[in-house]
């Protein structure tokens, strides 16, 4: 086991496109660390780089305490685990899984010692003098975990594994690889654009976009504390709701934050949460609304609270989502850095003109149809706030 | 004891209705055409090998050739008495070279061609697009075109077993069958290999040559099917009858009075009858589908 170091690693590919600019991370030894991005991220560049398959352009990878930057893939002692399964159809399984020790001129009884007790661990046994074409979707990801593990590898780089698999599956290898990740303490890159999977796997969270990680943390600090717009819209599901607001000190040290026709009052101590906010003037802001942070309020003072009218209700059973639409307008991370350019009474303006669809999360769940009128309190207190670069205050 | 229940009125229950077939006469009329065509391209095998079996005088004789009737082996053991002399040369001396240069373009050929062809499709080096194209650009250019600078580039070389295979070993068309199958294989199978730990030489030997059986077949099928037939380079360079290969003896032998025809289609057979054996052992990975089912699926 080793810890995995990238020091300013850059990608730039032939036709000039630089698909990773400088990314430094450490991946501590036995550490599940998830790559989680959008298509085109960079995250699986960046894992494909460290399996050897793409050159690095520039910085250095340390696997352990060696820079690896023009070794092979296998002096790297990696074992990889692809979006396919990459299984060699013409081989059994058995085989598959002992394909690599093969190469490393391992005896054959100590291949097949480890091939068994690799197959044991991962049910396999049965399956050992099959071939892949004879597996099921969930077996052939079993022998894909089965080729990297009887490796005993410095790390294991697994590229959307289970994107494959349908979603019962998936719920089901997600925790197996979890726990065998746990058992065998070996360094994982995982790399996901699925933020569940990202979630529930990872130590740790490297959220990425256009080739540089936006913030690496653990799950829970990445839902709690979002390092910008970008991270606060693609953790959590359904994602939080970010509109562009204006920001109105008081002279009570409270504030108010424009929401559509209303303000919403900032009491003095909330406003204390965001140390931060002492620097930005007052003006626009942007401003992230977990749906959990509406409440569902049908006898509350209309003054204090939100009427709308559910466009969408989702019944799950222990909780419903209403779609409602906010006098608000949306912000992105693409569109909070257009708009600071623009001018402040441009910004008080575009602030009270918008219409956007917002969600809420309603626990217990309440039985609402589409249409009906909804009457809704926002949490203040759980209100996340952004600067025009996009960067979160704290 | 369950009894099927009835559907309620006004409800449809969908059951799989027979497919409609073609009308007898119009079957009948497909078939027709079938039969035609396939005589057509059977008959004269047919002829051959029926009139390999008959005495001399029955054998071109129109459609009664067709006529199995006093049926023996002598044609064929005419055809060993004939060749048995170092002046005519022995027939089993025109198969071993038919056989050795047959063999060697073949085994030389798969070897060459489907390394270089995985050289362009895979490994990234200066110059690999102008080598493509040189390739494409030689399939279309006929042997008859480069006849002549051959000759004289391997004058030295005649009635050698070497003249004969050295220049089809690398074969621009074999090369492209390759090169368009390998470009089709999936990648992530070769980074598998590569992760680990197989270099070029073992992924290409231990991962791409069992998936790539198809090709390997077609190319076995086609190369040997070229070099068994030579007959233009042969008499270029071959006059010793020890070195003769069997198309250009069977040339001879028509050349020889008197012709019996008896024996040349005996002959005739036994220079087909190799082709045949190695269709049937490789025709079967013709329709083998292209190895992925280690992908998803």
């Amino acid at each position: 086991m080793a810890s995995i170091t990238y020091q300013k690693m850059r990608k730039v590919y032939d036709d000039g496109t630089e698909a990773i600019p400088g990314m430094d991370l450490e991946v501590k030894d036995g550490e599940f660390m998830v790559f989680v991005g959008p298509s085109g991220c960079g995250k699986s560049t960046a894992l494909r780089m460290t399996a050897g398959l793409e050159d690095i352009s520039g910085g250095r990878l340390l696997i352990g305490d060696q820079v690896v930057n023009n070794k092979s893939p296998q002096e790297r002692d990696i074992a990889m685990v692809f979006q396919d399964y990459a299984l060699y159809p013409h081989m059994t399984v058995g085989q598959n899984m002992g394909f690599a020790l093969k190469m490393m001129r391992i005896p054959k009884a100590e291949i097949r010692k480890r091939v068994e007790e690799a197959a044991d661990r991962l049910s396999l046994t049965a399956l050992l003098d099959r071939k892949p074409k004879n597996l099921s979707g969930g077996q052939r990801q079993r022998v894909a975990m089965g080729r990297a593990i009887v490796r005993q590898p410095q790390a294991f780089l697994m590229d959307e594994p289970l994107s494959n698999l349908d979603a019962k599956l998936r719920v089901q290898m997600r925790a197996e690889i979890d726990a065998l990740q746990h058992q065998l303490g070996v360094t994982t890159l995982y790399v996901t654009h699925d933020q569940t999977e990202a979630m529930t796997m990872g130590d740790r969270v490297a959220v990425m976009k256009n080739g540089r990680i936006q913030q690496c943390a653990a799950p829970q600090a990445l839902y709690d504390e979002p390092a910008n717009v970008f991270v606060a819209g693609f953790i959590g599901s359904p994602k939080m709701n970010l509109f562009h607001s204006i920001l109105r000190r008081g002279t009570d040290g409270g504030a108010t934050l424009q929401f559509g026709p209303k303000e919403l009052d900032i009491s003095a101590d909330t406003l204390a949460r965001w140390p931060g906010l002492v620097d930005v003037p007052d003006g626009p802001i942007t401003v992230g609304l977990r749906p959990e942070s509406f409440r569902y309020t049908p006898d509350a003072d209309p003054e204090q609270s939100l009427d709308v009218q559910a466009s969408v209700v989702e019944m799950l059973g222990n909780e419903t989502l209403v779609h409602f639409v906010a006098p608000v307008e949306q912000a992105s991370d693409a569109d909070v850095r257009d708009r600071a350019q623009a001018s402040d009474e441009e910004e008080s303006i575009l602030a009270g003109a918008g219409k956007t669809v917002m969600v809420s999360r309603l626990v217990p769940p309440v039985r609402l149809s589409e249409g009906d009128p909804v009457r809704l309190t926002l949490d203040t207190t759980r209100l996340y706030l952004f600067d025009q670069q996009g960067d979160a205050i704290r | 004891m369950n009894t099927p229940t009835k559907p309620a009125p006004g409800l449809t229950v969908d059951e799989p209705q027979p497919r409609k077939g073609k009308s007898p006469l119009r079957k009948a009329g497909t078939y027709l055409v079938m039969i035609v065509i396939t005589l057509l391209f059977v008959a004269p095998i047919l002829y051959m090998v029926i009139g390999s079996f008959k005495p001399s005088d029955k054998v071109l004789n129109g459609l009664a050739g067709f006529i199995p009737e006093d049926l023996s082996l002598d044609n064929y053991t005419g055809v060993f008495d004939r060749f048995n002399s170092p002046a005519t040369g022995y027939f089993y001396n025109f198969y071993l070279t038919s056989f050795i240069v047959s063999v060697v373009v073949v085994l030389g050929g798969l070897v060459v061609n489907s390394m270089a062809a995985y050289a362009l499709a895979r490994l990234r080096w200066r110059g690999r697009n102008g080598v493509l194209l040189a390739v494409i650009l030689l399939v279309i250019v006929p042997f008859e075109a480069i006849a002549v600078p051959l000759f004289y580039l391997l004058n030295d070389y005649r009635n050698t077993y070497y003249v004969q295979f050295t220049p089809f070993i690398a074969q621009a068309f074999s090369v492209y069958l390759f090169y368009t199958f390998f470009v089709g294989l999936p990648k992530q199978l070769e980074e598998a290999a590569r992760v680990d730990g197989a270099g070029p030489w073992r992924t290409f030997f231990y991962i791409v040559v069992p998936m790539s059986k198809p090709v390997f077949a077609s190319v076995t099928i086609l190369t040997f099917l070229s070099s068994w037939g030579a007959f233009l380079w042969p008499v270029m360079m071959i006059d010793q009858p020890a070195f003769r290969p069997l198309p250009l003896e069977i040339s001879v032998f028509l050349g020889q009075p008197p012709t019996d025809w008896g024996q040349i289609f005996a002959f005739g057979v036994m220079l087909v009858l190799p082709l045949l054996v190695v269709f049937l052992v490789f025709q079967r990975w013709f329709i083998q589908s292209v190895a992925s089912s280690g992908l998803k699926g």
